[in-house]
This record gives structure tokens, sequence and C-alpha cells, in this order.
């Protein structure tokens, strides 16, 4: 019996131990599960590769808002570092996996393609690690994907046995809102036979886009309901809403409106197209995330509920080159000094405030920390936690 | 040991200029005279005059008229003063030519390699820029439209960019070939023959795929000293120890010897092309495609220098055989034009690589190889 037998053979135990119930309802996999009181954390991937001079340093950011403003509100970690070890790999996934789990395990694509980056997490991630501790519906346990990356929005949950797709987060992303208007398209009746012979199509490649035998390929009904929202605000064409890194800000902003995240991670993305070697792409990029940052933490500050009672916690994936020989120096991430130098910024209620801390800490030390803020244990994390954040 | 240390100097002097785009074009016209030399040489040794204990330059040094194509060409002294001096009191110059004749003497190379070198340059960018330029915008405008999620014009970029790299493609059909004929003749206008030329592809297309297969493997090793800044620049960045002149001692030593390879492999292709010009105008000649009187009044008075027979080859197959013959050349011609066509687009294909791991703007407009021979 290879893995994925042996995964579904213990959900197949596990529903008939609960009773008729169907497999994936929204009832608790576990019998005790206490409500979640706050506070509430947002999770911000500063994704893409960033290097620190244009994001913390004073001098020379294109994030102002972030440095100058949110900084003064928390807690700075100016020298936060990616592992320099055998397997660590400085890029998206594996930042993302990283900072998810705790853990700084080795990932290979589960086909093992060359160039291919279809990941499974090994650890936990703390989306399950909240979810096993506390009634948190999957609704509000959020991440918000891009569309470059679709592969990220299967990294939902681990291969561990005793967690798993039954504490899975769910996913904002284009990808799943096609998903879920291909798939009302066509329960329409105003279909033709040749848009319907096209939407089948396009229905079965979004849906080959799954490499997760576990993972259902659709989602809880508020979520359904939040795309149906979408849907009547910005139409079917996708040439309506926002585009980019400020489509995750969109998305982020309605989600919090809606659906109402106990935790949510935002993944933005766009720095990376610097790998094409136009340097403004970068910069403009840090810019818009910032602004993202912006209105995400005005969102908050409007919100009776989530004002006071919100944590922000802001990393990148991974640094970006500092390459002297090459014209355009950030271009690539590939494994050099400076694309294992990142930071990451910690403020909200409980956190200290305008302390900047510069001795060596590591990316996995995020998931121990956000464990530490929301209560939960993260026993399979190896990250020690920022303990200088705490007020 | 006199050759080797000559030869040590114009290869270093060759490298050095290859440093830089002003200097490299010194390179060009120095190349075109080298292939002068390389396409009459080629023609030599199907004269009747070649013979073991007549070499070309000893040939060449007898005769004041080509007494320039006995010697590879230098960088600054005039060629050949000897002949020149020669030819000077045979036409009975008077002391008021003596600066002149000293000027040309001292640097006369220096401005032959310059005033040839542009020529070239500017002939060759009349049918390679545009391309070059449709790359370019290509380039940044498709990833400008990509980073904006222009869906709408997504097809924009890689439309333009397939354009450009069709007009490449197309151009090389022509400008290896038009610029030997350039370097052959002494001539800028020579490099518009595009009658000519195509009469040349038509009796050189396997020396064609052969020549496109050394740019294919040129190219690779360009693009592989074009990405290598990604590697050693990475390796300098994790050395704190090295001072600031030690890293700046390595980067120089990398442009060294970039511009070392480039200046190599530059000549070589030219050479490769100028031996392919002079066996494809002998073969053209036989078999009538072209006359005397199309080449060059330079090229005309080798080819009576050297007394090559291009006669008509009277001996004919029968009809069927023939026909066997002709449509037999057709598909080996289709196939080597395919082939020709793919080694172009593979030439092409390695600057898209090269700069998606090193980005250059100037790269997308200056090929070293077919254009100036530096890499930035």
């Amino acid at each position: 019996m290879d893995r994925r037998g042996f995964t579904s053979g213990l959900l197949g135990a596990g529903a008939l131990l609960a009773g008729p119930a169907p497999l994936f309802a929204e009832t608790d996999p576990t019998p005790v599960r206490t409500p979640y009181g706050g506070p509430n954390v947002i999770v911000i991937r500063f994704g893409g590769g960033v290097r620190r001079r244009e994001t913390i340093d004073p001098d020379h950011t294109y994030s102002p808002y972030l440095r100058h403003v949110l900084a003064r509100r928390g807690t700075l970690f100016t020298n936060m570092r990616i592992a320099s070890q055998e397997g660590i790999v400085t890029s998206h996934a594996q930042g993302t996996l990283y900072i998810l789990t705790g853990r700084y395990d080795r990932y290979v694509d589960v086909e093992a393609r060359i160039f291919s980056e279809r990941y499974e997490p090994k650890a936990p991630t703390i989306f399950e690690y909240l979810r096993k501790v506390y009634r948190v519906p999957r609704h509000q346990a959020l991440i918000v994907n891009g569309e470059d990356r679709v592969n990220e929005d299967f990294l939902t949950f681990s291969t561990d046995h005793l967690y798993g797709v039954d504490y899975r987060s769910s996913v904002l992303s284009l990808h799943w809102f096609k998903l879920y208007l291909v798939r009302r398209r066509l329960r329409e009746n105003r279909v033709s036979a040749r848009e319907r012979e096209r939407l089948e199509k396009q229905l079965a490649e979004l849906e080959a886009r799954n490499y997760r035998p576990d993972a259902p390929d659709r989602q809880a009904p508020r979520l359904q309901d939040f795309w149906r929202r979408w849907r009547r605000h910005y139409g079917d064409s996708g040439l309506v809403n926002p585009r980019g890194d400020r489509l995750l800000t969109e998305l982020s902003v309605r989600a919090i409106k809606e659906l109402r995240p106990r935790l949510m991670m935002v993944n933005y993305q766009d720095p990376d197209y610097v790998h094409w070697g136009n340097l403004s792409h970068y910069t403009r990029a840090i810019s818009i995330i910032d602004q993202g940052i912006q209105r995400l933490v005005e969102t908050v500050e409007a919100d009776e509920e989530y004002r006071g009672n919100t944590v922000f916690v802001v990393v990148p994936d991974c640094g970006r080159d500092n390459n002297p020989l090459m014209e355009v120096s950030c271009q690539h991430h590939f494994n050099s000094r400076s694309a294992h130098e990142i930071w990451a910024l910690v403020a909200g209620p409980g956190i200290a405030r305008d302390v900047i801390v510069d001795r060596p800490v590591e990316q996995i030390a995020i998931a121990g920390t956000v464990a530490q803020i929301m209560s939960f244990g993260a026993d399979q994390s190896e990250g020690e936690v920022l303990a200088e954040c705490f007020a | 040991m006199l050759k080797f240390v000559i030869f040590l100097w114009k290869f270093a002097v060759g490298t050095v200029l290859c440093l830089t785009p002003l200097s490299a074009i010194l390179v060009i016209g120095w190349t075109a005279r080298a292939m002068r030399r390389r396409s009459a040489l080629a023609w030599y040794r199907h004269s009747g005059r070649h013979t073991a204990s007549t070499p070309f330059r000893t040939f060449a040094a007898t005769r004041t008229a080509h007494a320039h194509l006995a010697a590879w060409p230098n960088w600054i002294l005039g060629q050949a003063p000897g002949a020149m001096r020669a030819a000077a009191a045979a036409q009975g110059l008077g002391a008021r030519a003596v600066p002149g004749l000293w000027l040309r003497i001292l640097a006369g190379s220096l401005w032959e390699n310059f005033r040839t070198g542009l020529q070239v340059l500017l002939n060759t960018w009349t049918l390679t820029l545009p391309a070059g330029a449709l790359w370019l915008m290509s380039w940044w405008g498709g990833w400008e439209n990509s980073f904006n999620k222009g869906y709408e014009q997504a097809f924009v970029g890689p439309g333009v960019a397939l354009a450009g790299i069709a007009m490449f493609v197309t151009a090389l059909f022509h400008v290896p070939l038009a610029q030997a004929r350039q370097a052959s003749g002494g001539q800028w206008r020579v490099f518009y023959g595009f009658a000519f030329v195509r009469a040349l592809r038509r009796h050189g297309r396997f020396g064609i795929a052969k020549l496109a297969l050394r740019y294919v493997v040129a190219g690779a090793v360009l693009a592989a000293l074009h990405a290598a800044p990604l590697a050693l620049g990475g390796y300098l960045d994790g050395q704190e120890e090295l001072s600031a002149q030690q890293r700046t001692n390595i980067a120089a030593l990398y442009h060294l010897i970039t511009a070392a390879a480039v200046f190599a492999m530059f000549v070589w292709l030219r050479l490769a092309a100028a031996i392919l010009y002079g066996e494809a105008v002998l073969r053209a000649l036989h078999a009538r495609a072209i006359t005397r009187s199309d080449l060059s009044a330079l090229e005309q008075g080798l080819l009576e220098d050297l007394d090559i027979d291009t006669s008509l080859d009277e001996t004919r197959p029968n009809a069927v055989i023939r026909a066997v013959q002709v449509s037999g050349r057709s598909i080996a011609a289709l196939t080597l034009t395919a082939a020709i066509a793919a080694l172009w687009f593979a030439l092409a294909a390695e600057t898209y690589i090269a700069q998606f791991l090193n980005h250059r703007w100037l790269s997308w407009i200056n090929h070293a190889f077919v254009q100036i021979p530096w890499l930035g």
C-alpha cells in the first residue's frame, strides 16, 4: 500500500467511526475543539523574492508604508535568514512551505518532473495546527494566491497522517473562481452546445491542475457564496477585476469583510517579474505590495471586530541576488548569499512597538511565532519563537 | 619565434579592442582585411601558380597590386610599406607627397581598419538592426504587458518577437556572404548585391549550412560567457573576505577573457565565411551563374594574375540523368535551406536564453558575431 492509499483508508475508517455524516462535510473531525477567541493573524508573504535594500532599508525602500509606518507599530527583524544548507532552496514555493510548516524540509515535485513545483507539505501547516485545536471553519482559514503560481493553491494541507486534509485551509484565487464560474455556467441552460463543449474542456483542464488526489476540488458553501458575490460585482470576463498583486489585495479585503478569517495568508508575488530583466517591474511591484499592505491595515482598523484584535506578520519568501557583474544585480534568486537574506515584521496587539531586532533569526521561526500568538502548539515546527516581538 | 610574437601582439590588440563597442569597430575592419586575404588564398589554391615552393605570401609579395595580402593585416602600421614606396616612386610623386606617404606608412592600417569596419558595420546594421529593435521592443513591451496583466493584448509581445526572429533569420541568409563579398571586393556597395549573393548561395548551400553550424556552436560559447556573471557574481557576493580591489580585478579578468574569446571566435567565423565566399565564387563562375564582370576590379585583377580557369564545364549528362539530378538537387536544396533556417533560428534562441539568465538591453540589438564583436 502506498502513502496515498494509507491516507485514504485512514479517512475512510475515520468516516465510519464518525457515523453516517458525509466525509467532507463541515463536521468536527476531532471530538473536542474550542472556539477561537483571537487575535486574528494575517501573514503577508512579501513574495516573489525581495532584497532588504528595496524593502526595509529606510534610505532605499520602495515600501515606505511598511518601513516608515507599520514598522514603528511593531517589531522588525532586520536579520532574518533562510539557512544555507544542502537541500534548502531560496525560492517561492519552498519559502512558503518553510513559513507555513516551520521546517526546512526538502521538496521534490510529486512526480519528480524537472522544472515542475508540485509539492506537498511534509509537516503540518499553521492552518492545520490551528484547526485541529480550535473550531475554525475552513472559510476562515484562508490562503490568498495569485494567478501565476497555481501549484501553490494546493499547499493547503500536509501529508502528516495526524493532520492533513480535514484541517486544510481554503484558497481564494482566480483558479478557484474560474472553477466556480465554469461549473456554474455549465449548469445554466443558456449555454450553446459549442460553448458547453468549450466549457467542459476548460473544466477538465482546471481540474487537472489539482495534483493532490486527497484534495477535494470543490470549496465550502461559504466560499461558493463568496464567488457568487464576486461574480455579481466583477462579471465573467476576468477583465474587470483588479489584476496582478492588486487582485490579491482586493480578494483579501473582501475576505475580511465577508468571510471573517481568523488566519489568513496573502501570497504576493509580482516582484519576481524582474527575472525577465526589467528592474522597474521589481521596484514597482514592491510599491504595489506596500500599498496593498496599507489597504489591508486600514481595512482591519475600520472593522470593529478586527481592530485591536489582528496581528500582521510580514515576511518574504526569499531574498534576491546582489550580483555585481550583472546589469540587473537582483535579476535572480539562485541561492546566492543575498538570496538567503530576508527580514520579518510583526505588528499588532500584544506585540512590542518600534523595536528593531538585528540578531540572526531563521525564516522557520515564523510558524512557531504565529503559534504562540494564536495559542496553539506547533509540535513539528523546528524554528524558535521570536520572543523579542512580544510586549 | 618572431611569428609567434607577432601573433601574440595581434591577438592581444584584438582582445583589448573588443572591450568597448567603439574600439571593436577597428576589429571589424581588421577582420575584413583578413577575410580579403583569406578568400584570395582560397583562390590561390585553385590556381596554376600554386606550388609547394611558392606559398601565397611569396606570390602576393612579388606583385605590387597584391602586396597588401602577403601578410596578416596590421593594426596600426601601413600594410606593405615597401610596396607603398615603390608605388609612389613609380607615380613620380614629389616631395609634397612624402608627408602623406609617411602618414600612410605609420598609421595606414589604423585608418583602413576604422574605415572598413565602419562600412561593414553600417551595411550590416541596415539588414539586422530592425530585427534587433523588434526583439528589444517585444521583450520590453511583452513583459511590461505581462506585468500589468494586459490579457487583451497578450499576443503582441510574442507576435513581435516572432516577426523579429523571422527578419533575423532572413537577413542571415544574406549577411555573412555579403560581408565576405564586401571584404573581398573592397567596396561597400557590393554588400547590396542580392542577386549575386543568391547565386552564390545556390552554389554553396552545404558550405553555408556548415558556416551556420559554426555560428551556432560559437553562439553557444557566447551565450555561456554572457550568462557566466550569474555564477561568478554570485560567488563574489558570497566571498566576504575579498577586498573591493580584488573584486574589481576578478571582474576585469572576466571581461578580458570574454573579449579574447569573442575576438577569436569572431575572426574564426569571418574567415570561414571568406573561404566559403571564395569557393562559391569559383563554382558560380564555372556554372556561369555569375561572370567576372560581376566582381570588383580588385577581384578581377587577382583572378587574372592567378590565371584560374573559370570556363564552363562542357560535359553534360543526358536528359534523364539531368532530370534526376535536378529534382534531387531541388529536394536537397530545400532540405539544406530548411536546415540553415533552423540553425539561424537556433542562433536567435541562444540570445533569448542568454538574455533570460543575464539581461542586457544592448544585447538585443548587437550580436557579437553578426555586428560588433563586443559582449558588454
